[in-house]
């Protein structure tokens, strides 16, 4: 007897061109949901979402008390990834036991997930709640399978917050609150030890001392880093203005909040080189507006005018996540805080602009749904320019079940797909019978189309159509 | 299917392959495809324990190897006594069965639990093994030894799995 061989190298071939450019379906669909029903909506908080090779979402995740027991807090940290060989999300892998970081660092997010496509690395930034003098960055290489950690700031006295990671190009770049310090931005190769990285106290602007714990890192198209804080004038927090800053150079105002407080949160994202910052926090005196944004015209040495971005007559928490799509389209997520009822949308409340002028808030659901956890807002734009975000759903509303979800825009100017009469069959021989575990096609209008030209002309079926299926 | 997400193999505008997932229960099951668009309408497909078909090109040719790994066709016949590999799907249960989306191992082999046949022609031909192929997901390979005596020319190939026989394809002998 011949041992079995693998002659369809070519099969295998076109099965992975083609797999790499699916997403997951649109609308709201289940990432993960709770191995066991605890009553308590512990599962899936503090989600973070990146887009991975071909936008595929990568997604992490805090699962809190997870032996139920607040004494013994085994509170761990998750990473799952939507695998688009199985059409489906991966079993969640435990990153690392963290104890409940869900709560602790104010109103942001306790880790921070990140994605280097040239090395195909995954990064998780984090402070353990058992080590919260720590900053930890987890690096995976597998795609999530396996985790390395290393600690960042094992001399401090002060507790750490707010990490905010980015990879690029084989680099870490890190920043986070260490609290009664000030800021720290971290630098250094992802395979280098962590005491190679090169560590740096953020600069304030003379005249202005202390540090909101507002914080937004991220890296433009040129690979370079910039960071996003804010600072207090005097000890009464009047007025904190809102700060940028690139390595090398100095802290560069880009406004004030006009004697109305600090904010509750604050984020930065690129368009190409410029930068621009959403911010959640009072700058009008009659205090309209909650949220806000301003952008760059260069590479962050000229800032414009503040745009009010108006909420949907719901008040708005932090965090806050904020993207930019293709052509400049931006999109700010938030938590809702409750309002008077007058809203008509539901969660989560994401705030969209072609211009970055003109806003307009809504979700994607029906107001009152679903319901929404809080802690984690993580809104990213597909390179189709569909929004896709992670979020934990509390209670199991009637649309969805309690536990990790997604939802992915639709794509506009689409028709739904459709499946021709008798149009399953056998990929082999097109009898409308299959077994299971066999490859089986479907016949219809699957549209839009999920491959380009180029791509389906390299992905044939497996054997000629049928000419009526 | 059924509400289970199935691994998809190709899509294009009008086709998509897929592997139904292995605990796909028999009779019928709902279908339901989601694109970035939305969702269809469910269509209900028969689940049966096994309908193989072979894999075929230039319409009714059968996929199948020759014992040096070259195509089989009519300027390349296999001879008797020689092991070919034919190419099919849908022999249903396996042992050692993968995941659903998860390439078939080398190391153990996934064998068909159900009895297979083959004939070519009229005459039946050994199968020495009838299993998934390694590395890769949902298709099946059989090794099949071409009978001895069997003239040279085309001849309908078979392959027949407990009640269920796949449409005739056909397989080019040399001498």
């Amino acid at each position: 007897m011949r041992l079995p061989n693998s002659p369809f190298l070519f099969l295998a071939l076109f099965v992975s061109i083609a797999l790499h450019a699916q997403l997951p379906p649109s609308g709201f669909t289940v990432i993960s949901a709770p191995p066991i029903d605890d009553g308590n909506a512990n599962y899936g908080q503090i989600p973070r979402l990146v887009l991975g090779a071909n936008g595929s979402p990568l997604v992490s995740f805090l699962w809190r008390y997870p032996n139920g027991n607040l004494t013994n807090d085994t509170s761990t940290l998750y990473f799952t990834a939507w695998i688009p060989a199985t059409n489906r999300w991966s079993t969640p892998v435990q990153v690392a036991v963290t104890g409940n970081t869900a709560v602790n660092g104010g109103s942001d997010v306790a880790q921070s997930l990140a994605y280097d496509a040239s090395t195909n690395t995954i990064g998780i930034a984090y402070y353990p709640a058992t080590d919260p003098n720590n900053i930890y960055i987890a690096l995976s290489t597998n795609g999530g399978a396996t985790w390395t950690s290393q600690a960042v700031d094992p001399n401090s006295l002060n507790t750490d917050h707010v990490p905010q990671l980015a990879l690029v190009n084989g680099q870490i770049f890190l920043s986070y609150v260490q609290s009664a310090s000030g800021i720290w931005y971290v630098t250094g190769k992802e395979t280098a030890p962590s005491t190679t990285w090169t560590a740096t106290m953020l600069p304030l602007p003379s005249g202005y001392s202390g540090f909101q714990w507002n914080l937004g890192l991220a890296v433009d198209a040129d690979s370079n880093p910039g960071v996003a804080y804010q600072s207090m004038s005097d000890a009464t927090e009047a007025d904190c203005p809102i700060l940028f800053w690139r390595p090398g150079g100095p802290a560069l105002k880009v406004g004030s909040t006009n004697g109305e407080g600090c904010g509750a949160g604050l984020k930065l994202a690129f368009y190409v080189t410029q930068p621009r910052i959403a911010y959640l926090g009072s700058r009008d005196t009659d205090q309209t507006h909650q949220l806000c944004a301003v952008a760059s015209s260069d590479t962050g040495n000229t800032w414009g005018l503040f745009y009010p971005v108006p909420d949907d007559s719901n008040r708005l928490a932090a965090p806050i996540s904020f993207a930019v799509g293709p052509q400049g389209v931006s999109a700010i997520e938030v938590e809702d805080n409750g309002g008077d009822g007058s809203n008509g949308c539901g969660d989560p409340k994401i705030a969209t602009s072609p211009d970055f002028q003109n806003w307009t808030m809504c979700g994607p659901a029906p107001a009152g749904q679903p319901s929404f956890g809080a802690g984690g807002t993580t809104v990213q734009y597909e390179s189709t320019g569909q929004l896709i975000t992670a979020f934990q759903v509390l209670d199991g509303s009637a649309a969805l079940a309690y536990g990790l979800e997604l939802w992915l825009q639709p794509a506009t100017n689409s028709v739904l797909p459709t499946i021709s009469a008798g149009g399953i069959a056998n990929a082999a021989s097109y009898v409308t019978s299959i077994a299971a575990g066999s490859l089986a096609g479907i016949f219809g209008a699957n549209s839009p189309p999920l491959l380009s030209p180029a791509m389906r002309s390299r992905c044939p079926p497996f054997s000629e159509p049928p000419a009526s299926p | 299917m059924n509400g289970v997400p199935a691994p998809l193999l190709y899509a294009g505008p009008n086709q998509i392959n897929f592997q139904v997932p292995w605990e796909t229960a028999m009779g019928n099951a709902s279908v339901v495809v989601s694109t970035s668009a939305g969702s269809s309408l469910p269509t209900t497909v028969n689940v049966v324990a096994q309908a193989p078909g072979i894999f075929t090109y230039t319409g009714n040719r059968s996929v199948v190897q020759n014992q040096d790994y070259s195509l089989n066709g009519p300027n390349n016949g296999a001879l008797p006594g020689q092991y070919v590999i034919v190419y099919i799907t849908g022999a249903g249960a396996v042992t050692n069965t993968p995941a659903d989306g998860e390439p078939a191992l080398g190391s153990p082999l996934s064998h068909v639990k159900g009895a297979v046949s083959v004939t070519i022609g009229a005459t039946p031909a050994n199968v020495a093994f009838a299993g998934l192929v390694p590395g890769l997901d949902g298709l099946v390979q059989l090794n099949v030894q071409i009978p001895n005596g069997v003239a040279a020319g085309d001849y309908p190939l078979q392959v027949g799995m407990e009640r269920f026989r796949a449409t005739r394809r056909l397989i080019t002998i040399s001498q």
